[in-house]
């Protein structure tokens, strides 16, 4: 009967899961793993750049920045007081970069939670210099001397933020989110580089990436978790989209 | 037929109360909140869709839950009558989106629904009312960033399990999400995906552009902004290992497929992809 069959229609629309209606559907085909068709690989080395396929992948260095184990970009920036702090000024010192937006809802529950202000001061006696990095470009949200001089008052910020309006430090460093947590060793290389702990933006993890590898640096260990991946707001770069 | 045109018209919106005035920061009005539901009763033993839906404001953004360089997807938290369950939220398609700086994010804009199936317990009762709340938190963006937050109810009859069910007014909304869920990819010939050495080659017979999502557990593309698309039926796309990952493990996340439409112009279909790493002889460190 005509209406009974609209109203069956009607039942099977409720699932949440698109149903096998559509025509080119394989019907009970569960949603698993694709084998794909097999080249084997196994004694192809990678041919990093070179590309028979014609891709056009960018060198993905130039997204990514500095890489762990690698000698940690220079850099010379203004912090809030007008004072010029360079990378070099910490030689055979263990620099923590924290890129920072004090208008970045993540960065400030970072804050009002006390993470990285507690950690600093902590580790101001082992040797351990830390320093927060804006590069936020004019005109975008938390950008401006003023507004991190007051960040750092209300916040009780005993390390200095640097202003990188121009973004080279932040793309030298390949960071996108405030905040991203970078470790340098005392010898200038890149230890860590990642989030600050195993949470997400919504909640505090329970590990605390940054001062596990900086107990890890300052015993002579080896850092157990040299890389995560950061989270965060987007690091407020200027130019187009 | 006449009963059913007049059942139709007199749908009642069923939709959750609006949150009480002002609710969070700037990012609970850039991006509202509301708990939708598709049919207009509960059927003890059955499992229902409910809408998780968000009005985003022009120029505004929500983030998917896949592999994102930022921002943070809504996180969900139900609270529901005794025996009753949610599985997991069905995630739509995203659109790409880059930021200065090659920051890459997979984006909802205008308006979302994320698809939740409700399992109503067979000992539901015909005649009682189901309460089911919802809150949520999330990012909302333009070139700044909101926290937003929201809670919504939904008051849903339980009916008996022979009624006929009615939809609602928000049934095409639901449809709209639905396209783009995506289904499993065919086992047949015309799609085929295969490795060479850290390449992925993804080919859709007839495509006229192939776009891939990749998701939180996937690899990374090695140019997260213009790789991982092609305006042909062949798409090619260099991975690296996951962050904190020394080995490419597996490619995840969704392929988009654009072909010509019925009338002409595109038609966009959409579908899962997982794939293990490529197969490689492990170095000695």
């Amino acid at each position: 009967m005509k209406c009974k069959s609209l109203i069956a229609l009607f039942v099977v629309g409720g699932l949440c899961i698109a149903s096998a209606a559509v025509a080119q559907d394989t019907g009970n085909q569960p949603a698993k793993s694709t084998k794909p068709t097999a080249t084997p690989a196994a004694t192809q080395p990678s041919e990093k750049g070179k590309d028979g396929t014609g891709n056009k992948d960018k060198d993905h260095k130039k997204t990514d920045g500095a890489k762990v184990g690698e000698k940690a970009p220079d850099f010379s920036l203004t912090d809030t007081d007008g004072k010029t702090v360079k990378l070099a000024d910490f030689a055979g010192k263990i620099v923590v970069l924290e890129w920072f937006n004090p208008e970045c809802p993540v960065v400030v529950d970072c804050y009002k939670a006390e993470v990285m202000t507690k950690l600093a001061n902590q580790y101001k006696s082992k040797n351990v210099v830390w320093v927060a990095i804006n590069s936020g470009a004019a005109g975008l949200q938390g950008n401006g001397k003023e507004k991190n001089a007051k960040a750092r008052t209300e916040w009780k910020v005993s390390y200095p933020v640097l202003l990188d309006e121009s973004g080279t430090a932040g793309k030298a460093y390949g960071s996108k989110n405030t905040p991203t947590m970078y470790i340098i060793a005392a010898d200038g290389t890149l230890a860590y580089r990642g989030a600050i702990d195993n949470g997400n933006p919504g909640k505090r993890g329970d590990i605390n990436y940054v001062q596990k590898a900086l107990d890890e640096i300052i015993a002579g260990q080896t850092v157990t978790t040299p890389e995560t991946k950061a989270y965060g707001c987007n690091v407020k770069y200027g130019g187009k989209n | 037929m006449s009963a059913l045109i007049a059942s139709i018209l007199l749908l009642m919106p069923v939709q959750s109360e609006p949150p009480p005035g002002g609710g969070g920061g700037g990012g609970s009005a850039r991006a509202r909140l509301q708990l939708i539901a598709e049919t207009a009763a509960l059927v003890p033993g059955e499992t229902v869709c409910l809408g998780v839906h968000f009005e985003i404001d022009p120029g505004w953004h929500l983030y998917w839950n896949g592999l994102n360089d930022s921002g943070m997807p809504p996180e969900l938290d139900f609270t529901l009558p005794h025996g009753f369950q949610v599985g997991e939220a069905l995630w739509p398609a995203p659109k790409r989106h880059v930021s200065p700086g090659d920051i890459v994010d997979y984006i909802y804009e205008k308006r979302v629904t994320l698809l939740v199936p409700l399992i109503v317990p067979e000992s539901a009762r015909p005649g009682d009312i189901a309460e089911v709340s919802i809150r949520a938190k999330w990012l909302v963006c333009s070139d700044v960033c909101l926290p937003g937050e929201g809670e919504a109810t939904l008051k849903l009859p339980i009916s008996r399990p022979d009624s006929t069910q009615k939809t609602t007014s928000q049934a095409p909304l639901f449809a709209e999400a639905r396209a783009r869920l995506p289904r499993a990819l065919p086992t047949s010939p015309d799609f085929k995906v295969s490795w060479q050495s850290d390449t992925l080659v993804i080919q859709v017979s007839s495509a006229l552009g192939l776009d891939f999502l990749p998701d939180a557990s996937s690899a990374m593309m090695t140019d997260r902004v213009a790789g991982g698309r092609a305006d042909s039926a062949r798409l090619v796309i260099k991975f690296q290992p996951a962050i904190g990952h020394d080995r490419i493990q597996q490619v995840s996340g969704i392929l988009e497929v654009s072909s010509r439409g019925e009338r002409g112009g595109r038609t966009a279909a959409f579908y899962s992809i997982k794939v293990s790493g490529p197969e490689t002889v492990t170095q000695p460190r």
